[in-house]
């Protein structure tokens, strides 16, 4: 099955990046870029609106995740608008749009052979740009090692389940998911990516989170229950990890890093739950935290850009000089913790809900509540201050415009989130909750998960 | 007819504040110069309005002998059998303290007109304002458990964004912070117990009272008395937190670095008696919790006792206002305890109103003593004298240095709690960097360990 809206974004997306690609310098590029990218966005929130509104003959998004194509767009929107030049060339901005198709891809299709064959397409980009951006540093070959691996993994286990080998082909599936998703121990890649890494293509190559949509997408009656169950498990583990690291840190980039690592994990946690309405959360709480993260990441670019750095030192901002910047880190960093008034909370709510483990609703309430105090640690320290002379400038009219959009977009969300959860028909295809009572989560006697119908059907 | 008006009135207390904070907020976005007269007169209007609408129900109420009014905006949003649904109920425990919040709210507007005049973060004290009066609306009439979590978050940001208000300073950013650490770490209870009451009664609406028992709507626990108490003691950790009870009290004097206006409003009248007019919604659920009701009041009676005590030997008034304020809220925790649901409501709202004033006029303490002391012609009486007849004299010296060091909660819970998880923390990062060297082929990074405490606690 393929879905159009999401392959015509993409097509529109690899266009848009060879022309970028032209541009004389980073200046231009980036103007380009954010006209390319605003108009797609227009054009694919308008498609998904129209996809849930009107029942049409064709299969136009995915019907889990109407809205992740335009959420996509909406982080390529942010990531090609709020890029510092410094540190983003033409070719970089190209990359941040090839990745985006990539991940447009993805949700284009449930053929496994095409979706092993994007998911390693945008991990070699990505890694191509960390090449060029640092040589062979740290992220660089940690990218490489984790990657390489997770898409073996991930190729060699659809095609194991392709072929009936369900219990090992479905175990190395998720091994590869999880290391793409940042679970511990696959982890290590992540927060060095989002450290070094030009922002943009940290923020286009992370924020989709091809991880989740792989999951959902491979849906839970090719996946025994226990072999999901342990990923949850290790997913929520990572979650509150993630937090407690978060806690730790002195350095802008390395807290966010561990902050959305952690809001990641929790993502994974709802689709390994195994409930329809912690896997309704969890889909929800994907694309909500996809555009957050996007926006959160690329506000603190703006403002290392501005600075040259972004210690977690109290007394070197200037708020009074950038309220607008000051208003996008702090709704984008709330929206990431699922804090009321954010779409994330509806996300969140849902999640916790429907956890039938009480461990798993514990370690997600609690990393959760570690992840708030990060996100205004990081707004209060960086925006504290009246540094004198240091010429930080507000948001430009341009960023001002499309932020702006996005808070609007965000905040429609937030009042009907109704449009955004997936239809009743599709959620009776996840597993049958087990009922409102507490308890662990047990599968059937071989283990596995009861059966069903499968959502986007991955191997059929 | 008369229902639905009454139930759009309901609505309105909530409303009009919400749409106060987004006028403000998309002013602010758009820095439009607006003048400092239309900002009050924004806040003016909402709250206004709420206030007139609390009172017309508070008449109507009155007038036809109803116990209350229940209005249901519906599902905000559904999957299978969990409905997070937008219920607010006026009642007779709702609506004084909704009244009086929008009175107050109002007046604090008012007053701040002058206060803040010229400030640069004027609109963004209005803003900050308005949302922490929305929230606390929607916290006094929320019927549901999800729904007050919902409003107790908001009530928690705009109050760690107003001690930060002064942000070119370093100390009210810190206490910022630290005040909203305390809110998240207890609010894991609140956010906990919604979602046990949800798995274990399989919803968390307030339901009406059995003849006889608590006087208003109130959150029932499951049959299962274990499972209530545990529900019932995650509701009194959540209340220690907003309320400042022991032994996570001390960021409340550390709040009074905000804006007097703003401390006045919080930590005088309302947010600090959040807590406690939670346990009071939750008087059915802790009905069935005996053990939890005992926990209630000796965690009250042990902030009233510490609280006096340290309050006494402050050097500054706001400080000294902060441990009075604790006091009271301590023996409201107690009356709660006790079943005194009345009195603890009257005492709530006569406590919040001497208190704000109070603490408004901190600034002119001098100037009203000496107006006193002129108006009585001599010095004013020494207080407390029935402290030193009561306490022996071998003790007061040690009693006074206890107080003087805040009990040495402060320093206990940071070096048994605060310091431990952050060692634990630093450590695991400086492995984790280990680590992540050790796959890249043994490249050198900085480590974390030589560096402050990132959560410094004063």
């Amino acid at each position: 099955m393929s879905y159009l809206l999401p392959a015509m974004t993409a097509l529109a997306y690899c266009v848009s990046a060879l022309v970028v690609r032209r541009c004389t310098s980073a200046l231009n590029a980036r103007s380009a870029a954010t006209v390319f990218a605003a108009a797609i966005s227009a054009a694919s929130i308008t498609g998904s609106g129209v996809a849930v509104g009107i029942r049409l003959p064709i299969d136009l998004v995915p019907t889990e995740a109407p809205y992740a194509s335009a959420a996509i767009a909406i982080v390529a929107l942010l990531a090609a608008s709020l890029a510092p030049l410094a540190s983003h060339s033409p070719r970089t901005f190209s990359r941040i749009f090839f990745l985006t198709a990539a991940a447009q891809a993805c949700l284009a299709t449930t053929d496994p052979l095409w979706i092993a064959v994007f998911w390693c397409a945008s991990a070699w980009i990505a890694w191509a740009e960390l090449s060029a951006a640092t040589g062979a540093g740290i992220s660089t070959r940690l990218f490489g090692l984790f990657h390489a691996v997770a898409g073996a993994l991930f190729v060699l286990g659809a095609g194991l389940l392709s072929i009936g080998d369900s219990p090992t082909g479905a175990g190395l599936l998720l091994a590869g998911i999880a290391i793409r998703a940042a679970v511990f121990p696959g982890h290590s890649w992540f927060v060095p990516l989002l450290e070094e890494a030009p922002m943009g293509i940290a923020v286009a190559f992370a924020a989709p989170q091809l991880a989740a949509f792989a999951w959902v997408a491979a849906s839970a009656d090719q996946l025994p229950g226990a072999i999901a169950n342990t990923v949850a498990g290790a997913a929520a583990f990572s979650a509150l990890f993630a937090a407690l690291l978060g806690l730790a840190q002195s350095n802008g980039r390395r807290a966010m890093g561990f902050l959305v690592m952690s809001q990641t994990n929790l993502v994974l946690t709802g689709i390994g739950s195994q409930s329809a309405i912690a896997r309704s959360g969890a889909v929800f709480t994907w694309q909500s935290l996809c555009v957050a993260f996007a926006g959160f990441a690329m506000a603190l670019a703006a403002i290392e850009a501005r600075r040259g750095g972004l210690l977690l030192v109290a007394g070197r901002g200037n708020h009074a000089a950038t309220p607008r910047l000051a208003a996008a880190v702090l709704i984008f960093g709330l929206a990431c913790v699922g804090m009321p008034l954010t779409p994330g909370f509806t996300g969140e709510d849902l999640l916790l809900q429907g956890a039938l483990s009480q461990g798993l609703q514990a370690a997600a309430i609690v990393a959760t509540a570690l992840n708030g105090i990060t996100v205004l640690r990081i707004f209060l320290t960086v925006f504290s201050g009246r540094a004198p002379g240091t010429g930080e400038i507000d948001l430009r009219p341009s960023e001002v415009y499309v932020v702006g959009a996005v808070l609007a977009a965000m905040l429609a969300a937030t009042a009907l989130p109704r449009g955004l959860i997936a239809p009743a028909s599709l959620r009776r295809a996840a597993i049958e909750p087990t009922g409102p009572s507490s308890g662990m989560i047990s599968g059937n006697a071989e283990g596995k998960a009861k059966p069903h119908r499968s959502i986007l059907p991955l191997v059929r | 007819m008369m229902e639905s008006s009454t139930q759009w009135l309901v609505i309105a207390i909530v409303a009009l504040p919400g749409v106060a904070v987004l006028a403000l907020g998309l002013s602010a976005w758009l820095r439009r110069l607006i003048e400092e007269r239309a900002i009050n007169a924004v806040v003016a209007v909402a709250f206004a309005g709420s206030a007139i609408a609390a009172a017309v129900l508070i008449a109507f109420t009155a007038a036809t002998g109803a116990g209350g009014v229940i209005a249901s905006a519906g599902d905000w949003f559904a999957v299978e059998h969990y409905h997070f649904t937008w219920v607010l109920i006026a009642d007779r425990l709702s609506l004084p303290f909704t009244l009086f919040c929008a009175l107050l709210v109002g007046l604090i507007g008012a007053f701040s007109r002058r206060y803040l005049h010229r400030e640069p973060g004027y609109l963004r004290f209005y803003l900050l304002l308005a949302l922490f009066g929305a929230g606390v609306e929607l916290v006094l009439l929320a019927g549901t458990l999800d729904l007050l979590f919902f409003g107790w978050e908001i009530v928690g940001l705009a109050s760690a964004m107003l001690i930060a208000f002064f942000n070119e300073r370093a100390q009210p950013v810190e206490h910022g912070l630290r005040a909203f650490a305390t809110y998240r770490v207890c609010d894991t209870g609140l956010l906990a117990a919604a979602v046990w009451l949800h798995h274990a009664a399989g919803s968390s609406t307030a339901v009406l009272p059995a003849p006889g028992a608590t006087p208003w709507m109130g959150f029932v626990g499951p049959g299962d008395q274990f499972q209530a108490t545990a529900i019932a003691l995650l509701l009194l950790w959540a209340s220690i937190g907003k309320s400042a009870q022991l032994p996570l009290g001390g960021w409340l004097p550390r709040a009074m670095e905000g804006p007097t206006p703003s401390s006045a409003i919080f930590y005088g009248a309302i947010s600090i008696h959040l807590g406690a007019y939670l346990l009071l919604r939750s008087a059915p659920l802790l009905e069935q919790a005996p053990i939890a009701r005992l926990m209630i009041c000796l965690v009250g009676g042990a902030t009233a006792l510490h609280a006096t005590f340290v309050g006494r030997v402050q050097s500054d008034i706001k400080s000294a206002l902060a441990y009075a304020s604790m006091t009271q809220v301590g023996i409201i925790f107690v009356e709660i305890g006790l079943g005194f649901h009345h009195l603890a409501l009257a005492h709530i709202v006569g406590h919040a109103a001497i208190r704000s004033l109070q603490i408004l006029r901190s600034p002119s303490l001098l100037h009203d003593h000496h107006q006193l002391e002129r108006a009585m012609g001599q010095q004013l009486p020494r207080t407390g004298g029935h402290i030193e007849r009561i306490v022996p004299a071998a003790i007061q010296p040690w009693l006074y240095r206890h107080a003087l060091e805040r009990g040495y909660i402060d320093a206990l819970l940071f070096d048994f709690v605060v310091r431990p998880v952050l060692r634990l923390a630093r450590e695991l990062d400086h492995r984790e960097r280990q680590w992540t060297s050790h796959l890249a082929n043994g490249r050198a990074r900085p480590t974390m360990l030589d560096q402050r405490d990132p959560v410094e606690v004063s």
